[in-house]
């Protein structure tokens, strides 16, 4: 297989080139499907994912990747990789939805739920960056009709 | 920092406990739309993300005072080998205090989102997830002057067809001739569309086909089917009522069991299929270590041939299971009234610490979801 090993180049938004294995590349749905449509050149350009989160998306890559690895090993190499700074968590997620990677997509966003539980919908919007278009009195009756939600 | 696109948010939010869905409609006009959408509600439905159905609802009652019981609903999780545990605070349930008795309830999963608390009086509709529910308003068709009615036995599911959930209720009508004795009697279905808000009477009953029911006979919705445990001429069978044709038909249950005081049949769903357990009645339990217990699964819907048997247990004593949890865990209840749970596996068996009045507990498999209540 290794005389057949072809590579990509990934350009991140800042410019910054991976080169890339082509079977481990393709963990990323729109990546594979570049390849498939036969439209990849000599880079493949990721307008929307900085140097920062792929390294760390190509990390997760590549351990999963790799041959004779555990499970356990590899349970606990997520355990460790979601546990980041809120911003590249954001990050990470947005990179996942765009490469269209549902595994990494299906527990970054397992784990903005776990973290998210159990706050308040002031803390939600803080978190997601979201504005309260409410006013008091709509926002009051929807506490009531799910009152036992907020207790 | 750029904001998720409402994929992501979806994605996120069906992740989390209905609770924390619930609170979350306030979080913004866009959050309380995408909440209520039908499309999400439908994606949280069918959703695969946690393994779906490793919870259980258990309805048990409580005596309030000398004469009054109240019924409670508690929401059991457990997980990996750990003992069952609450995950929720115990539910009151409304319109349920009684003051005849406690083991008339049946506790119906439609198995699509929405569950019944039935007795011969009242019917409650309930998503136990949400909290929401509604009573019923009782059936408006008189019984003609003279006659008695004596109701038989309820059902409830969901008919796929009309995109509604549907309420049974099985009676027969009589009179009585001068020596107390039935003449004249009569089956009368009707049916409660829950989105329409109306009763309905079936006219095409016929009395050759319908057994007598017992309120209690064990009955379970599966597969747009409403299944009842019933009495034919000297023999058990499955009535089934079809949710959208409406029409009543029957299927044979395997030759099992045969104990020698008679032998009683439960339907439960087990692997996803329909399931039969057989047993023992109670007076014929007189020596426990060789009291068989049989657990058979139809494996191919609807076909007599597909009829295995998974399970045969020794010396297990009881006269009401309830429910079979993760399928392998059979839950009933002791004679003293605790919660039991029995490992079909390892045959072992544990008492739950849980308590409810003797025979009061009934238990389905449940999953969260935010299944509107129709209309």
């Amino acid at each position: 297989m290794s005389s057949s090993t072809k590579f990509l180049t990934l350009k991140t938004c800042d410019d910054k080139k991976f080169v890339l294995d082509e079977a481990i590349a393709v963990r990323s749905q729109t990546i594979k499907n570049m390849v498939e449509d036969d439209c990849v050149s000599n880079v493949i350009p990721l307008p929307n994912v900085n140097s920062k989160t792929m390294t760390k998306v190509i990390e997760y890559w590549k351990k999963h990747s790799e041959e004779g690895v555990s499970k356990d090993v590899l349970m606990d190499f997520d355990k460790a990789f979601v546990k980041v700074h809120h911003s590249i968590l954001h990050a990470l997620i947005l990179a996942a939805n765009f490469l269209n990677d549902k595994e990494i997509l299906d527990m970054m966003c397992q784990e903005v739920a776990d973290r998210i539980k159990g706050k308040t919908p002031e803390e939600i919007r803080k978190e997601f960056d979201i504005k309260n278009d409410f006013t008091p009195e709509e926002e009051e009756e929807i506490r009531k009709e799910n009152a036992w939600a907020f207790e | 920092m750029k904001k998720y696109p409402e994929d992501v948010i979806i994605h996120i939010l069906l992740r989390l406990p209905v609770k924390f869905i619930l609170r979350f409609k306030c979080v913004s006009k866009t959050f309380y739309t995408l909440i209520q959408s039908s499309n999400f509600i439908n994606l949280h439905f069918n959703r695969t993300t946690i393994s779906t159905y490793n919870n259980i609802l258990l309805k048990r009652s409580f005596k309030e005072d000398i004469q009054r019981f109240k019924a409670i609903f508690s929401f059991i999780s457990t997980t990996g080998n750990d003992n069952p545990k609450f995950v929720y605070p115990d539910l009151d349930v409304p319109y349920t205090i009684s003051v005849i008795s406690v083991d008339n309830d049946l506790l119906i999963d439609s198995r699509h989102g929405l569950i019944a608390l039935m007795n011969p009086e009242t019917t409650i509709l309930y998503n136990v997830s949400t909290r929401n529910y509604i009573l019923l308003p009782p059936s408006p068709f008189d019984i003609p002057k003279g006659f008695y009615e004596s109701i038989e036995s309820g059902g409830f599911g969901f008919d796929s067809v009309v995109n509604d959930f549907k309420v049974f209720r099985i009676s027969e009508v009589f009179k009585e001739d001068g020596y107390g004795y039935i003449e004249d009697g009569k089956k009368k279905v009707e049916v409660y569309e829950v989105g329409i808000d109306i009763w309905r009477e079936l006219d095409h009953v016929n009395n050759q086909q319908l057994p007598t029911l017992c309120w209690l006979n064990s009955s379970v919705s599966f597969k747009g089917v409403y299944h009842w445990i019933a009495f034919f001429e000297g023999e058990d069978k499955i009535l089934c009522l079809d949710m959208t044709t409406e029409i009543f038909r029957n299927m044979q249950i395997p030759d099992s069991g045969n104990y020698y005081n008679g032998t009683l049949h439960s339907l439960l769903l087990l692997n996803e299929s329909l399931s039969l357990l057989c047993y023992p009645c109670e007076e014929s339990l007189v020596d426990p270590t060789t009291s068989l217990m049989e657990i058979w699964i139809m494996k191919d819907y609807n076909i007599y041939e597909s009829w295995i048997r998974k399970f045969t247990i020794i010396g297990l004593p009881t006269d009401s299971p309830l429910a079979v949890w993760k399928d392998y865990i059979l839950l009933f209840q002791s004679k003293s009234g605790y919660l039991m749970s029995f490992d079909l596996h390892s045959n072992e068996i544990k008492e739950v610490n849980i308590h409810g009045c003797k025979k009061s507990m009934r238990a389905i498999n449940y999953k969260e979801c935010l299944t509107p209540i129709p209309r």
